[in-house]
């Protein structure tokens, strides 16, 4: 019965956050429609494509997983036939899936276009960007589940929001990215094999923390 | 393993300032027990070591005979629980509550579901935050009820509720106890409450159980008695005493061992018994806190 608790649980959060994957998925894709204009077009779909994968995470997080605690739905959660070290596990598989669910619809169509347009040379930038994003998801996932501090939670939203143009200011202009953008084919630099790593393995870590830290409390209320 | 629904052996928890010491007791099946204390006496706390939710630092905890909280989550297949400050997903129907927990507890009586539906004027199409306070306490108890679990526990379940919303849950409560093999553990500050539904009291007051027994033991053992004593003598002592409030001749003595054979000792002893009073549970709450305060020296 717990595994298929554990199973039940993912799907009524899977349920929760329907209305907004798909809203993410949609404005996330119509980012991609609307910058293809390399015009007027580029610069509101640039912003765009951003907030649709920032505020997921963000809402996700806050939603999902904070506001559970605060409103006191946790405790009707808890009661029911499940520890909290599964209810951990069913809010991290819901939430990664929640957050892959657009992010891997919006990297394939941008992977599709930038093919269609002659324009993989690109597609080491994209995978490093969106790598960046679901690394920083992954952070913030790491800190709601370790946390019922709101103020924590906001500090945390605060600085994963302020790595996002700290990201674009000095990695996506890094000569091992910046100098391959206008080719036809993609080009696998040391530097954004590097980058990618690097988010890989930030994404991992704080993965395996949000299941460490909260088997490690004692008092889930 | 342990036959009893609920036990409680030295089960201690230490936070920065509240302290659960050495709390024991046990429920056996088909028993209520109100469980009553003042407020941060730590009700919410036991029941929450119960549930799983809180990890206690000292004891050992067995709920429907299995230990906790290793085992909470087969514990907790035959345990509906109910807390005051529960909420259910507000932006949910309650409709969508009840087909959520249904599909979750094989023994989910969608029958008696429909039947707690109208008992408590409750429509399933309505979401929880359009509910008011007593239609979301109803709401919480019903998805308890329908499961038909071995266990209710129940954490100050009529707190903040009309005296008609009062009488419907404790009446469905006691409904509940018409099948002898399932127990309720009900904590309330409200000795109204308690009174009308409980078998067995236990009182908390600051972390510690101080005292515990069938409810008619309590009644039947706690009185008053005026006592009128002839002019230049005094009061007997004898044991039972809990408070003597002495007037002139006349002494109003409190105690938790009455028997006839205790009226009989004070008139054998020169006191004449005028009168004898029995007390309301919430008196016997009160003396008991009072008496136990004095006696630990808080």
């Amino acid at each position: 019965m717990s595994r298929s608790m554990v199973w039940r649980l993912i799907v009524k959060d899977l349920y929760l956050y329907r209305g907004i994957v798909v809203l993410a998925t949609v404005v996330g894709l119509a980012s991609l429609v609307i910058g293809v204009d390399r015009q007027e077009g580029w610069n509101i779909g640039a912003i765009l494509f951003v907030t649709s994968l920032v505020a997921l995470g963000i809402f996700i997080g806050m939603y999902g997983i904070l506001r559970e605690r605060q409103e006191r739905s946790l405790l009707f959660v808890l009661s029911l036939p499940i520890s909290p070290t599964q209810y951990a596990a069913a809010k991290i598989v819901s939430a990664l899936a929640s957050f892959l669910a657009p992010w891997l619809t919006i990297l394939l169509t941008t992977l599709v276009l930038l093919r269609m347009d002659d324009g993989l040379g690109r597609a080491p930038q994209i995978l490093a960007m969106m790598g960046f994003f679901l690394a920083d998801f992954c952070v913030l996932l790491a800190l709601f589940m370790a946390t019922a501090s709101e103020k924590w939670a906001v500090a945390g939203i605060l600085l994963t929001n302020m790595s996002v143009s700290v990201y674009f200011m000095m990695v996506n202009s890094l000569p091992g990215i910046a100098d391959y953008l206008g080719g036809a084919f993609p080009v696998w630099t040391p530097t954004v094999l590097t980058v990618i790593a690097t988010e890989a393995a930030v994404s991992i870590i704080s993965i395996a923390l949000a299941f460490y830290l909260p088997s490690r409390k004692k008092d889930f209320i | 393993m342990s036959s009893a629904a609920v036990r409680f052996d030295r089960v201690g928890k230490s936070y920065k300032y509240f302290q659960l010491t050495d709390l024991s007791f046990e429920l056996v099946p088909g028993q209520i027990m109100g469980f009553v204390g003042p407020n941060g006496a730590g009700k919410s706390t036991t029941l929450r070591i119960l549930m799983g939710l809180v990890q206690q630092d000292q004891g050992e905890v067995t709920l429907l005979g299995q230990p906790m909280p290793r085992q909470q989550a087969l514990a907790k297949r035959d345990v509906g629980y109910v807390s005051e400050d529960m909420r259910l997903y507000s932006q949910m129907t309650l409709a969508w509550h009840m087909h959520f927990v249904a599909s979750i507890y094989p023994g989910w009586d969608a029958q008696y579901a429909n039947l707690l539906l109208k008992r408590f004027n409750l429509r399933p199409a309505q979401t929880i935050k359009s509910l008011s306070h007593g239609e979301r306490s109803k709401a919480t108890l019903l998805l308890a009820l329908a499961r038909r679990p071995k266990l209710l526990v129940l954490d100050e379940p009529t707190t903040g509720l009309d005296p008609v919303a009062r009488h419907e849950i404790l009446t469905e409560l006691m409904d509940v106890l018409t099948d002898e093999n399932r127990s309720i553990l009900f904590s309330s500050h409200n000795t109204k409450d308690v009174e009308q539904i409980s078998d067995v009291i236990t009182f908390i007051d600051r972390g510690t159980v101080i005292d515990s027994s069938d409810k008619e033991v309590f009644l039947e053992r706690w009185c008053r008695m005026r006592l009128e004593f002839p002019l230049g003598r005094d009061l007997p002592a004898l044991p039972g005493a809990i408070d003597t409030a002495v007037s002139g001749r006349t002494a109003v003595l409190t105690t938790n061992a009455f028997t006839p054979e205790l009226a009989a000792a004070y008139e054998h002893a020169g006191a004449h018994v005028q009168d004898v009073q029995r007390m309301t549970l919430e008196e016997i709450f009160v003396a008991t806190v009072m008496h136990s305060r004095k006696e630990r020296g808080q």
